[in-house]
């Protein structure tokens, strides 16, 4: 079927082929950190004084001591979830290679992927309101795997994510006319 | 080709097309309004006048099937040299042009109305995702035939045309076409294939049915008690209370096992698995026919394997994972053949590579870390639940927990030792199992990306589990070295740079 006439198929040195090892990986921007603690600050006050407001009212009927174990306990909670953002923001990295994307994350559990651009369907930049106030923005790339696959990496500076996507689709349309 | 062409001039559906739109809308209307008709039926008493609610029912539902049978007559269908066209809508008029090479494959079905009626619907599976699904409600067989034969007639004709997509498998079926038939089951090795399927589905839907009964007989004063019905139905039995519950425990096993081979026969009846040019094809089922087609392209990962019951009589049952396109129907996306042998497996394989696969150089096993890590968890956790069990004084209960314990860590080591993984230039192998045998293959130019995931267990002890995601789902290879995930996914990646194959 294949009729073209360049086709060729050498052996490969199994230690010629690129590694991932070898790349060196990019940190995201810094007011990614600041965007995500402010996102999260504003959930848990939303929820803190939900809390307390019920409390409050039903300070009747709730006693003192559970009301206080609530509390501290959320208050741990809370302070988790700001020390992940904190430590797990210096393991989000990426790079771009030639032919592919690479992104990695996660403090306790992380994924590590490699995502081909011959296989990229779509890309796209979005923003949230208060990405905007820092210019940051989020580069979405979606393969035909279904959502399991599709990457998603924010905290990139809105320019560097339009020119990253730019890139990927330059790169994608190359790669379908050859 | 053009000479008595029926379908170049708009043509209407069969006519009994309406009596399968009616069906349509009438359960549509019904899923909307059922707490109505409840309402409507509980409300009635004794009386046999109709009241308002009901007339209002009845009109709404005569409303609603009324643009139905209007429906039909405005739906108009042709071809064109490039395009199948279809003409509808009673209100928003809609003209449907889906080009030829657009179009996957034409599938039939027929339920048991279709099939006594002598006609089938028509299914237009096309590539895009966006597409919605195209289906012609009713056509008599012989011009259902007749259009997918055009249909693809015409399609190939695009194809050499234009010169595009050639080096993407189309579906190309012409008269001359050879079929090769892979599995044909006669009734009574459907039967055969029945009683080995999972019959613990079954199982676990009957108690939960059971414990339905039981628990609406506690909570309301239902007249039907089942503990004293099963007492009368057994009343000649002595000692009863003893035996009752054995009784009881080997009819729901033959329940569940009717079960299971009551619903294989009636999806895999007169089942017709056949390979014609570049795709597989199946035809089965009893009161509804299903025809599902899987183009070698389209067929991302081929999975075969035996479950414990199938193992003991030699059957493998073979699972098509296909690229899932928005509106693909779940079972087509994904469809199993039973009762293969391992020859018809291997005819499978080989047809749907192309090749004859090549063969592997060595098979690599995952490391113990996979069994550890579970295990751990497996004592935890009993340990936890034994001791509260000795603490609360219930020896028995204790000793059964140890038993379980002692399974469930036997079938994580099957699991661990079954585990094994290969690779060579041109396709990845993952195997395993725990009672059964489960295997998958997939060439590597399929792949979509490939990801490194590491729990806190597996990081600390320098172990990795590799995820290559596919259009058709993901296979994972567990807690292998990291090096080696890393080897991994430098020779899948490069591979996948590489090709110039379309993954479909």
């Amino acid at each position: 079927m294949d009729t073209n006439s360049s086709f060729s198929n050498e052996q490969v040195d199994i230690s010629m082929i690129p590694s991932v090892k070898d790349i060196e990986l990019t940190g995201l921007d810094k007011n990614h950190l600041t965007v995500d603690l402010i996102a999260t600050g504003i959930i848990w006050s939303i929820i803190g004084i939900g809390l307390s407001v019920s409390f409050f009212f039903n300070s009747d009927e709730i006693e003192t001591w559970i009301a206080r174990i609530v509390l501290i306990v959320l208050l741990f909670i809370i302070i988790c979830s700001f020390c992940l953002l904190i430590f797990g923001f210096k393991k989000k990295k990426y790079a771009l290679r030639e032919k592919d994307i690479i992104y990695q994350e996660g403090l306790f559990w992380r994924t590590y992927t490699v995502l081909p651009f011959n296989r990229v369907q779509h890309a796209e930049v979005q923003q949230g309101p208060i990405e905007r106030l820092f210019s940051l923005g989020k580069l979405k790339i979606y393969t035909a795997g279904g959502s399991s696959s599709d990457l998603a990496i924010s905290g990139l500076q809105y320019e560097t994510a339009q020119s990253m996507k730019h890139y990927i689709l330059h790169q994608t349309s190359i790669d379908e006319e050859e | 080709m053009k000479k008595n062409d029926v379908f170049s001039v708009p043509q209407r559906q069969s006519r009994f097309a309406i009596i399968f739109i009616v069906l349509r809308s009438v359960k549509r209307i019904i899923s909307q309004l059922w707490p109505l008709l409840l309402a409507a039926l509980l409300g009635r008493g004794g009386s046999s006048r109709f009241d308002t609610l009901e007339l209002a029912i009845a009109g709404i539902g005569l409303i609603g099937i009324i643009p139905a049978i209007i429906g039909y007559f405005k739906y108009y269908f042709h071809l064109s040299d490039t395009e199948l066209i279809i003409h509808k809508g009673l209100f928003k008029k809609v003209k449907l042009n889906i080009p030829f090479e657009r179009i996957q494959s034409v599938n039939f079905t027929q339920t048991a109305i279709h099939q006594f009626l002598k006609v089938t619907e028509v299914e237009i599976e096309t590539a895009g995702s966006t597409e919605q699904e195209t289906k012609i409600d009713a056509l008599d067989i012989p011009t259902a035939e007749l259009l997918r034969k055009r249909i693809l007639e015409k399609k190939a004709a695009v194809t050499q045309l234009t010169g595009e997509f050639s080096d993407v498998q189309e579906e190309v079926e012409l008269e001359t076409e050879e079929r090769t038939t892979i599995l044909k089951l006669p009734t009574r090795e459907l039967l055969k294939v029945g009683l080995v399927q999972n019959h613990l589905k079954p199982l676990g839907l009957i108690l939960g049915l059971c414990s339905t009964i039981f628990y609406y007989s506690y909570t309301f004063d239902w007249d039907f008690d089942p503990r004293t019905f099963l007492r009368t139905a057994f009343s000649y039995v002595e000692d009863l209370d003893y035996y009752l519950a054995i009784v009881v425990i080997i009819l729901i096993l033959i329940a569940s096992v009717l079960y299971s081979i009551v619903t294989t026969v009636l999806r895999y009846y007169n089942l017709h698995f056949w390979r014609a040019g570049n795709k597989f094809q199946v035809v089965q089922g009893l009161f509804t026919r299903q025809e599902f087609a899987a183009l070698d392209n389209k067929v991302q990962i081929l999975n075969w394997g035996q479950n414990p019951l199938e193992r003991l009589i030699g059957f493998y049952n073979i699972v098509f994972s296909q690229a899932k396109s928005g509106e693909v129907k779940k079972g087509s996306a994904k469809f199993k053949i039973p009762g293969c042998s391992i020859e018809q497996v291997e005819f499978v394989q080989e047809a749907w590579l192309g090749i004859k696969g090549l063969p592997f150089d060595k098979y690599s096993t995952v490391s113990p870390h996979f069994f550890y890590h579970t295990a751990m968890y497996l004592l935890l956790f009993s340990s936890i639940l034994t001791a509260g069990a000795i603490y609360a004084g219930k020896i028995l209960s204790a000793l059964m927990i140890i038993l379980i314990l002692i399974i469930f860590l036997y079938l994580n080591w099957i699991n661990y030792k079954k585990k094994r993984y290969a690779i060579n230039s041109t396709e990845l192998y993952v195997g395993g199992g725990t009672l059964g045998l489960r295997h998958s293959l997939l060439p590597l130019y399929k792949i979509q990306d490939v990801n490194i995931v590491e729990n806190p267990y597996q990081w600390r002890r320098k172990l990795s589990t590799l995820v290559v995601n596919t259009a058709g789902g993901a296979i994972k290879i567990p807690y292998i070295p990291k090096e080696e995930a890393l080897k991994l996914m430098d020779e899948l990646i490069y591979e996948v740079e590489r090709s110039k194959k379309s993954w479909m």
